[in-house]
């Protein structure tokens, strides 16, 4: 990673802030030490399997449970009648815009299955030999209904009935500013188009995993892979028990992405455990995962656009709809997002957002890194080039006319109160992308793509978003962070601990984080809505501060020296200016810890609190701020063969502030190459409900031999809400790339293709040569 | 049961140390018996329960079956771990085996499955087949009555179907000597760096001067088995080389293929493609022709 010396603010007067450090986890990592969810076991385990729906729209009948029971080595076959509290019905807010703006939910089908993956009844037995072979002996009696699979036929009012409500339409929302036809009209070019993106799955390497147990005073105690350790009230309301009778633990996650936001395993396995009293543990095959975990939501989006002749955009009217599959999860909110990106970082006059989401019979849809953002970045990014080709602009030009800044409203209303780089961002990483290339053959074009785009980071603000952290000093100057996070592989608590290094002095080997446990660990909310630096960031931040305040006086006595001079530092503490003044912390701590100073601090933090917009007209604030960024794309296209290579990749994000830049820079890596896939091969397909990608033998993520060099370029404005000005950048980092690639393609055929991903089929059809 | 973590499936194992031995045991086992070399297909056909066989022999500890060497052209022993394939016709005049080696999977595939059982799982999309077409090769097969041997064209007869008997193992594959002149090249069309093959084409020719004296073009992926495409050989075969000529062939290789749709592409599609992909590879393997000047 190479930093441009002018572009940021020296980072001297920080110690471990803004510093390359190879994370503390990493060795481990490599060589295979590191213990994930399944490689955990028990004596005595029992090995817990899902028996899931045969048909994507079905009424059950019967189902006979005996067959399995009678099995030797069977302990546990439980079906709907068996769980406590099977049904959860989850509330949005008050507004009921268009049918049950509602979630009902039950841990196992009853009545009524609504997609393949359905989980119907579980098994746990003495082997995973014998748990399969017990699922195939329950008996279950269905009568397949018709369903529906089209989200635009869902939508008709006579359409099959997904759910049991009135309508598969599960919310709208509206975002109205200014008046479009007005602004349309006063437009040189107008450009419509209707863009659609796939399914995608999250393609984590550890599918859902975890053990269950009953500890010595009762609790159920479970082990799991996730994002969000505070199911554990969940998993307690399922079972009738109160909230502390459960403990989750979190330990490395293999990767989330969002798929392990909503509970995967954790309630088969409190069910299981509890009916049977042994250990349970339960691992999903990568089938399994794929047919019965949550996709990134397909989108169909209309999309007008009109502007000047000079290329000042006048009017914006985009029509959202999107595939919630069989359940509601947390598409509303996804779809919020989308809605309130819907105009990406422009500021447009006149604007109008009408976005759906829809239940249909598919695989239910939800969370996956970018939540709504990269789908509608995908059609304003295109509309944008097709508006700069009709207007004889170069694609920089034209954004450059109407990218917002810093003090600018987006068409919500909301004022953009932190720093907005998306124009140096995007003339950066053009510079960097440099001269197109020479084609190596006389059937190959050259392309180049950019794309800017924008995403929130922490949680919506009418959640009351809140974190904790846990910051103390041991008598030998170590130090202890406890906080409930889940490091998902982003460096999650990497990042903690360099921020309790910064302000208390102390070496990164010093501070042991201990995290992810709903019984030691504060409460830190989950590792999504890329929330973790900013909200326990702030908070460890907050503690740590508050830690060091608290031995300051001591110190300043100890030092005659006044408390402002004193400096942390390398496990001492020094006169500022005067280096051969100074005591090691641990005498520091000692002599507090003899007058009864209080040597650790639990800090809250708290994100700005808001109300729900007004969902007819989208105005209000929904976020606490964004994170802007932009790559650029070279592409060769083999015009006979359709094939892409992406000869050149570049990503530029503001971070304001990287933590830990190696962090920062996996993150934009991997973004980068998570978008990729999104632009160029992944797609689940699904016929009529059942998935025909169900591994990945047919559903493909580049691996390392198809991944370009990714040139990285961290700008630092230091303007984010983040601890020391950070943004996130976990999430954001995807969002750009799959509108780069389209960009570059449509700038190498001269032809546009609509619908990801951009393969060759598409693509030598697009050339009239299919 | 579906479980692709686990093999849940049970079955009689055995690792014997000789060509009878297997044959014995084949035999003993009869129907449900399979033979496994590295497994690399089959363990995952088993998983997921395409194939259930009551009794596996493994042929990896079996002597006389990994071996490569010249003898009236190249003798692989049908049990040789691809990677030791790859190594050896690395830069070898059988570049085009290396070139398929090369495109099958990674390193990991290449360090446990082998020549045979990618010939003998006969998957259309085999990736050795198409170059082992060009370069005739014949495969010795080893059964209860005894040995045999015919032309590889002559031992897939469909989708992961052959014409071994139950009792029956593959254990030589033998390869035509090139002679002088002769290049040969594969190629093929995935969708990702490591995938199965939407198209793959095998070249070998000899050529003097200007002119094609032999030609042999092969594809996989486009049909029921990996196939040979003799029209187009015959129109080159005799024939001084010239692009209005490759293209023409080429425009009947997309007619004598049989492509279908499937997961990983469309059936126009490979027609379209199997086409550039022959132009291609033929005009890598005429580069690499040694032999006359031009
Ligand atoms: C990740 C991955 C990627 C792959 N990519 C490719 C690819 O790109 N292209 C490609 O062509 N293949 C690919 N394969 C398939 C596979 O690796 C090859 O076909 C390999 O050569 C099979 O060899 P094996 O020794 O593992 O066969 P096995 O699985 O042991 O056997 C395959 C079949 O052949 C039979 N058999 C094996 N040896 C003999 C013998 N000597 N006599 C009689 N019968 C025999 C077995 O009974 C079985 O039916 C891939 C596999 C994996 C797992």
């Amino acid at each position: 990673m190479k930093k441009d010396p002018k572009d940021q603010l020296s980072n001297y007067e920080y110690q471990f802030i803004g510093k390359p450090v190879p994370r503390h986890d990493a060795w481990d990592k490599v060589f295979g030490r590191t213990k994930y969810a399944d490689d955990f076991d028990m004596p005595g385990m029992l090995f817990g399997k899902v028996l899931r729906s045969s048909y994507p729209a079905a009424k059950i009948l019967s189902i006979d449970t005996s067959g399995a029971e009678k099995m030797p080595g069977v302990a546990a076959v439980l079906t709907a009648k068996d769980v406590p509290n099977n049904e959860t019905v989850t509330r949005f807010g008050q507004t009921h815009q268009v049918g049950g703006f509602e979630g009902l939910y039950r841990v196992l089908a009853d009545k009524k299955v609504r997609f393949m993956g359905e989980a119907v009844a579980l098994v746990a037995a003495e082997t995973e030999e014998i748990a399969e072979e017990a699922l195939a002996r329950i008996k279950v009696e269905y009568e397949q209904l018709p369903g529906v699979f089209d989200p635009l036929e869902a939508m008709n009012p006579d359409a099959y009935q997904v759910g049991e409500g009135d309508s598969n339409i599960i919310c709208n929302y509206q975002v109205r500013k200014g008046d479009v036809k007005e602004g349309f009209s006063r437009s040189h070019v107008v450009v419509e188009n209707t863009y659609r993106v796939p399914f995608v799955e999250h393609a984590f390497l550890e599918p859902e995993s975890g053990i269950a147990w009953i500890d010595d005073s009762e609790i159920i105690t479970i082990r799991v892979s996730t994002q969000v350790i505070e199911h554990f009230r969940d998993v307690a309301d399922v079972l009738g028990i109160p909230h502390n009778k459960v403990r989750v633990i979190a330990p490395m996650v293999g990767g989330g992405f969002g798929s392990k936001e909503d509970i995967t395993v954790e309630t088969f396995l409190a069910l299981l455990t509890w009916k049977t009293g042994k250990p349970v543990k339960m691992t999903w095959t990568r089938e399994g995962s794929i047919i019965s975990s949550s996709k990134r939501h397909p989108y169909v989006m209309k999309y007008k656009t009109g502007a000047t002749r000079d290329g000042k955009l006048m009017a914006m009217e985009a029509q959202l709809i999107s595939d919630a599959g069989a359940h509601v999860y947390l598409s509303p909110w996804v779809l919020l997002y989308s809605t309130v990106d819907a105009t990406g970082p422009y500021d447009i006059p006149n604007v109008k957002v009408d976005s759906y989401t829809v239940l249909t019979n598919n695989t239910f849809t939800s969370a996956n890194r970018g939540f709504g953002a990269p789908q509608v970045c995908f059609a304003y990014e295109s509309q944008m080039d097709e508006l700069a080709r009709r207007l004889s602009l170069s694609p920089l030009e034209i954004r450059k006319r109407n990218y917002l800044r810093k003090g600018d409203a987006l068409a919500t209303g909301r004022v953009l109160e932190y720093g907005v780089e998306t124009e140096k961002t995007a003339i950066k990483a053009l510079e960097a992308l440099g001269e197109p290339s020479m084609p190596s053959s006389p059937t190959e074009k050259i392309g180049q793509g950019l794309a800017s785009g924008m995403m929130s980071y922490g949680r919506m603000t009418f959640l009351h978003d809140t974190s904790r952290s846990y910051v103390g000093i041991e008598l030998d100057g170590s130090v202890t962070v406890r906080c409930g996070v889940q490091d998902i592989g982003g460096g999650q608590a990497s990042s903690l601990a360099s921020i309790a290094a910064e302000i208390l002095g102390v070496p990164m080997e010093e501070i042991k984080v201990f995290i992810g446990d709903t019984a030691l660990t504060p409460i830190a909310g989950t590792t999504t809505a890329t929330r973790m630096l900013y909200m326990s960031g702030n908070a460890t931040l907050k503690a740590a501060t508050e830690v060091k305040k608290s031995l300051l006086p001591k110190a300043a006595e100890m030092l005659e020296a006044s408390p402002e001079d004193l400096v942390f530092r390398d496990k001492k503490v020094f006169v500022r200016g005067a280096p051969a003044r100074a005591i090691p912390l641990a005498d520091v701590v000692k002599a507090c810890a003899a007058d009864g100073v209080q040597l650790y601090n639990v800090a809250q933090f708290n994100a700005p609190f808001r109300e729900l917009i007004d969902f007819k007209t989208g105005q209000g604030q929904v976020f606490p701020d964004f994170t802007f960024g932009s790559h650029a794309v070279e592409v060769a296209v083999d015009t006979e063969t359709g094939k892409v290579r992406v000869l050149k990749l570049v990503a530029c994000y503001d971070v304001g502030q990287a933590i830990n830049p190696l962090s920062a820079e996996g993150q934009i890596e991997g973004g980068a190459l998570y978008g990729l896939g999104y632009a160029l091969t992944e797609e689940v397909i699904l016929d009529k409900g059942i998935t025909l990608t169900p591994s990945f033998s047919e559903y493909l993520v580049p691996t390392s031999v198809d991944a370009p060099h990714v040139k990285t370029i961290m700008l630092e404005s230091r303007d984010g809400a983040g601890p020391f000005g950070a943004k996130g950048i976990g999430e954001p980092s995807c969002n750009s790339i799959a509108p780069a690639v389209a960009n570059a393609v449509a700038n190498a055929i001269g032809a546009r293709i609509l619908d990801l991903p951009l393969t060759p089929e598409k693509i030598l059809r697009s050339l009239q040569k299919l | 049961m579906i479980n692709t973590r686990i093999l849940t499936q049970e079955f009689d194992y055995f690792a014997p140390e000789s060509i009878k031995q297997v044959v014995e045991l084949l035999e003993r086992h009869g129907e449900g018996a399979r033979v496994i070399a590295g497994g690399t297909d089959l363990i995952n056909q088993m998983k997921e329960e395409k194939m259930s066989p009551s009794c596996l022999v493994n042929i990896m500890n079996v002597k006389g079956l990994r071996y490569i060497k010249e003898d009236e052209g190249l003798r692989i022993g049908a049990a040789t771990k691809l990677r030791d394939v790859r190594a050896y016709c690395f830069k070898s005049r059988y570049v085009a085996l290396y070139e398929a080696i090369s495109s099958l999977g990674k390193p990991q595939v290449w360090n446990m499955g082998t020549i045979g059982g990618n010939l003998c799982n006969a998957s259309p999309a085999a990736d050795t087949a198409p170059p082992l077409l060009v370069f005739k090769a014949r495969v010795k097969l080893v059964g209860k009555d005894g040995e045999r041997e015919l032309l590889l064209e002559d031992f897939f007869t469909g989708v992961n179907s052959t014409v071994l008997q139950p009792t029956e193992l593959m254990v030589e594959i033998h390869l035509d000597p090139p002679g002088d002149g002769a290049g040969n090249a594969f190629l093929k069309v995935a969708r990702v760096g490591a995938d199965i093959s939407k198209v793959s084409c095998a070249v070998f020719l000899k050529r003097q001067g200007r002119t094609c004296t032999e030609c042999r073009v092969a594809l996989g992926a486009v049909a029921p088995v990996p196939m040979r495409v003799k029209v187009v050989e015959e129109m080159i075969e005799g024939r001084e080389i010239e692009e209005s000529l490759v293209a023409k062939a080429s425009e009947i290789v997309s007619e004598e293929v049989k492509p279908i749709d499937d997961i990983r592409s469309s059936a126009e599609y490979r027609r379209q493609v199997a086409a550039v992909t022959f132009r291609d590879v033929f005009w890598k393997a005429w580069d690499r022709a040694i032999g006359g000047k031009n």
